[in-house]
């Protein structure tokens, strides 16, 4: 209860200080372009993805595609992925003297551009839609279709009038999400926009922030952001629980197509798309340049480089940060899914969940705004621990989501059982309760320390000075062009979520 | 979980209609602020330094492994026993944000990398005591920032756009010619907000071209490639190709010059003049180092501070110290533009930086 306070608080005293800055806002036509423009993007984004994520779906849903199980499992890594990692991997790649313009030598710019953000949150967001789609579509009732088949109906026609109405809810709440995302990300518009003029409302948030007097203005932004944030939750819970989606087990192979030809197209450039992008950061770890000029050459100059004491204090930060944030998210995560089991303190229920919801509704660098703030009334500095508290509270609705259900499935005869049997609380806990929940905390401890570990917006604007994180080293070795050492830096990034996403994925398919 | 996202944007509600009742009531915690101690302007009174490193604000590319924080560092530690730690904030420009943001608050103890254009800003906040260090002597009259040593320059330079000689064939001759179809895509700025010479650019486009400045930016609008956040961002995307030109310093030609032996990169001389930029640090009246920081300050103004400088900053010293070879490549410009007092005030300060934002628009 207390730790979710910290994260009303925030947004108590962002909403204090802002609410008074609002007419300034919207006064100022920049920021009501700034305003349009985050919008305009996420809704561009958002139906690219869609439009390119729903074939894709399709083919998982309806097509003996090969891999399938693959696709969807790694769909679901851009969930943990940094987005600084992204940002690299965009630069190396599709930069003017990056990998693709050398190799198919045309010259032009994609970087610094509204396209290069929208694109990178395309290839953000394809998966967001794939996986939770696609998944849908593969638990949809096959009957209807089964039906409409034999009466000799085609595969568009099957999709527009019996899959696509009852797919509709999913699609559009999926759809939310990524217009969510896009709406508050940040680092990837702070690197790929290229200065104020392409600029998003957390952008606008993290340099007003870093501005004497900004505070205000900063304030009333992070403010419409939560506004934002809190419709477009609302609209896409809404549509998830209107979803009428009825279980099938999916396993009709008499009603599988064959694989058509475009589904090789698509995914072939997809794989280029993605995989440019992701083996250019390999490749500039491996590689190394001498001065601004030189020659590149093979060579582990950065590895040495990157295990600097100050890259090596980043990791021990990083590690530490991690640790702790995610074993406090998951000691509050078992309380608050505990408080919440069904049959415990029934009347207060709803208002419990809103409150261990309610970090959901603050993005990362809002969030940190809010604890500057918080700080600042308290008279603290911005020290350490209440960075392992902002990063424990950012991953706490997750830490939740994953617990939750799993407490509320423990059998409630097994507990009383060895309750009647003598056994105090604390055994009965850790004999009957920790084995059935241990695959999930597991599960939830690597999803949350993921999350820690690539965080970056709230690290950047919350941080005290000296404190450097792997995310924040790879931004920094960005931003003074050492990309061989970033590329390290995203190398290691890289290995630790496709670790922490394979234990979760192992333990708990979520989300 | 998810059915708790309306309840908890009706709890949102709630708050809402809390804040509504509270609001007029206010400015409590702006007023209940840290109790500002009168500072004893009697420097015999001075407390003895507390224990730890003399804590120095100052730009990213000063501190990085090329700059010359390391070897000023290790030569100070050298000569004196103390220790330094460096805070790095981003650019120039970010460093003032942040000394005027926290820095009586802070542990800072010197302030390093702001400049004259900044200087006015940095007076009227009233955060820095004065020191003259050994060798004030030797700074020429023409870089100082003021007489009573609010802020000590280090080393100058005139900013200047450079260019890729193997991309651009023909350099460009004034700020006009920056917005020549040619350049399309190819100019990489920075941010006056946050950096040194990107504000420095703006006072560059306002000196010459007084009241019609904004045109001048809209019309320059299709070279732009990039505004980076700071000059160390911008320079590196320029060498790495991604434009061909880049606003950067006279001097820079004489870094390519001396590491790397080539003199493909150029610095493009406007007879209409260039801003010069004096690079100056101050001590914070807050400081509780004070007898290491003004040692700091004395070194980095001796023969052995200045002679790091050139070849690691790539700037001229502020001392009369002789000059690299490489420096020769660095062409003088002809006419040097000061902006007047007034235009550097923090209000005009504020609201110019306020119009160049509200141009800025995709």
């Amino acid at each position: 209860m207390l730790v979710c306070g910290f994260a009303m608080v925030p947004a108590l005293i962002i909403s204090y200080q802002g609410l008074s800055y609002i007419p300034q806002v919207l006064g100022s036509t920049r920021l009501i372009g700034v305003l349009g423009f985050t919008m305009a993007q996420a809704g561009i984004s958002a139906f690219i993805a869609g439009a390119i994520g729903l074939p894709i779906a399709w083919l998982l849903a309806k097509t003996p595609l090969p891999g399938k199980r693959g696709i969807l499992a790694i769909s679901g890594i851009p969930f943990v992925m940094p987005p600084i990692l992204v940002v690299l991997g965009f630069v190396a790649f599709y930069g003017r003297s990056g990998w693709l313009q050398s190799l198919f030598s045309f010259d032009g710019t994609i970087l610094f551009t509204s396209t290069a953000v929208i694109m990178a949150h395309v290839f953000y967001n394809i998966p967001v839609f794939v996986r939770l789609v696609g998944r849908a579509w593969l638990e949809l009732d096959r009957g209807p279709e089964a039906a409409a088949r034999t009466l000799g109906m085609g595969p568009w026609k099957v999709f527009l009038t019996i899959d696509l109405p009852r797919l509709a809810p999913v699609i559009w709440s999926a759809a939310a999400l990524v217009f969510l995302y896009c709406f508050t990300s940040f680092s990837l518009v702070l690197v790929l926009g290229g200065g104020p003029r392409v600029s998003t409302v957390e952008v606008e948030i993290f340099s007003l922030a870093r501005q004497p007097g900004g505070m205000g203005l900063a304030s009333s932004l992070a403010l419409i952001d939560m506004l934002v944030a809190g419709c477009v939750l609302l609209v896409s819970e809404h549509l998830a629980r209107s979803n009428p989606n009825k279980l099938g087990n999916g396993q009709f192979p008499g009603l599988l197509h064959g694989v058509p030809w475009w589904a090789y197209v698509l995914l072939g450039s997809l794989a280029i798309f993605y995989l440019g992008p992701l083996l250019s950061v390999l490749g500039l770890a491996f590689t190394h340049r001498e001065g601004y000029l030189g020659d590149i050459s093979l060579s582990l100059t950065s590895f040495i480089k990157a295990f600097s004491p100050s890259g090596i204090r980043a990791m021990v930060n990083s590690v530490l940060l991690a640790s702790c944030s995610s074993f406090l998210a998951i000691v509050l995560g078992l309380q608050a899914a505990y408080l919440l089991k069904p049959g415990n303190v029934v009347g207060w229920r709803w208002l419990l969940r809103g409150i261990f919801s309610f970090p959901m509704l603050l993005s990362p660098l809002v969030l940190g705004l809010g604890f500057i703030l918080l700080s600042q009334v308290l008279g603290l500095g911005q020290s350490w621990l209440l960075l392992i508290l902002l990063h424990g509270v950012l991953s706490l609705p997750f830490v939740l989501g994953i617990l939750g259900p799993a407490v509320a499935t423990i059998p409630p005869g097994l507990v009383a059982a060895a309750r009647t049997l003598g056994a105090p609380p604390l055994v009965v806990w850790c004999t009957v309760d920790l084995p059935l929940l241990l695959p999930r905390i597991l599960g939830a401890l690597a999803f949350a320390m993921a999350l820690s570990m690539g965080e970056m917006n709230a690290v950047l604007i919350f941080a005290p000075h000296n404190v450097e994180t792997l995310p924040l080293v790879l931004y920094r070795a960005m931003g003074s062009y050492q990309f061989s050492l970033g590329g390290v830096y995203g190398v290691l990034l890289m290995v630790f979520t496709f670790l922490a996403f394979w234990v979760t994925e192992r333990r708990v398919a979520y989300p | 979980m998810k059915s708790a996202v309306s309840v908890f944007f009706t709890s949102l509600f709630l708050i809402f209609s809390l804040l509504a009742c509270s609001a007029p009531g206010g400015q409590g915690a702006d007023s209940r602020g840290p109790e500002i101690l009168e500072s004893d302007p009697n420097m015999a009174q001075e407390k003895p330094d507390i224990p730890g490193p003399i804590t120095i604000l100052t730009y990213d590319s000063f501190v990085s492994e090329w700059g010359p924080g390391p070897a000023l560092v290790e030569a100070f530690t050298k000569a004196t026993g103390l220790s330094v730690n460096f805070v790095s904030v981003g650019d120039g420009g970010q460093v003032l944000n942040s000394l005027l943001m926290s820095g009586a608050k802070s542990d800072i103890d010197i302030v390093l990398g702001l400049d004259n254009i900044q200087f006015p800003q940095v007076l009227s906040s009233g955060l820095l005591q004065a020191y003259k260090p050994t060798n004030w002597d030797r700074i020429p009259q023409a870089i100082q920032f003021d007489s009573a040593g609010t802020m000590v320059p280090y080393d100058y330079g005139y900013f200047a756009i450079v260019y890729d000689s193997s991309v651009v064939t023909q350099a460009p001759k004034s700020l006009e010619d920056l917005t020549d179809k040619r350049f399309a895509k190819e100019l990489i700025l920075m941010d006056p907000r946050t950096s040194t010479p990107g504000l420095g650019f703006l006072m560059w486009t306002k000196s010459v071209y007084g009241d019609g400045w904004l045109d001048y930016w809209k019309r320059l609008e299709a070279s732009l490639v990039t505004i980076s956040s700071g000059w160390s961002e911008g320079y590196g995307l320029f060498t790495s190709g991604e434009g061909s030109l880049v606003l950067s310093y006279t001097t820079s030609p004489a870094y390519h010059l001396e590491y790397e032996s080539t003199e493909r990169y150029k610095a493009a001389i406007f007879d209409q003049g260039h801003i010069l930029q004096v690079e100056g640090a101050g001590i914070l009246a807050s400081s509780q180092r004070k007898q290491g920081a003004r040692r700091f300050m004395d070194f980095l103004l001796s023969d052995e501070g200045q002679q790091l400088l050139p070849l690691t900053n790539i700037m001229y010293p502020a001392t009369d110290i002789p000059l690299p070879g490489s420096f020769s490549i660095a062409p003088k410009p002809k006419t040097t533009l000061v902006p007047s007092r007034n235009e550097l005030s923090p209000d005009t300060m504020k609201a110019t930086l306020e119009a160049w934002l509200e141009s800025q628009v995709n």
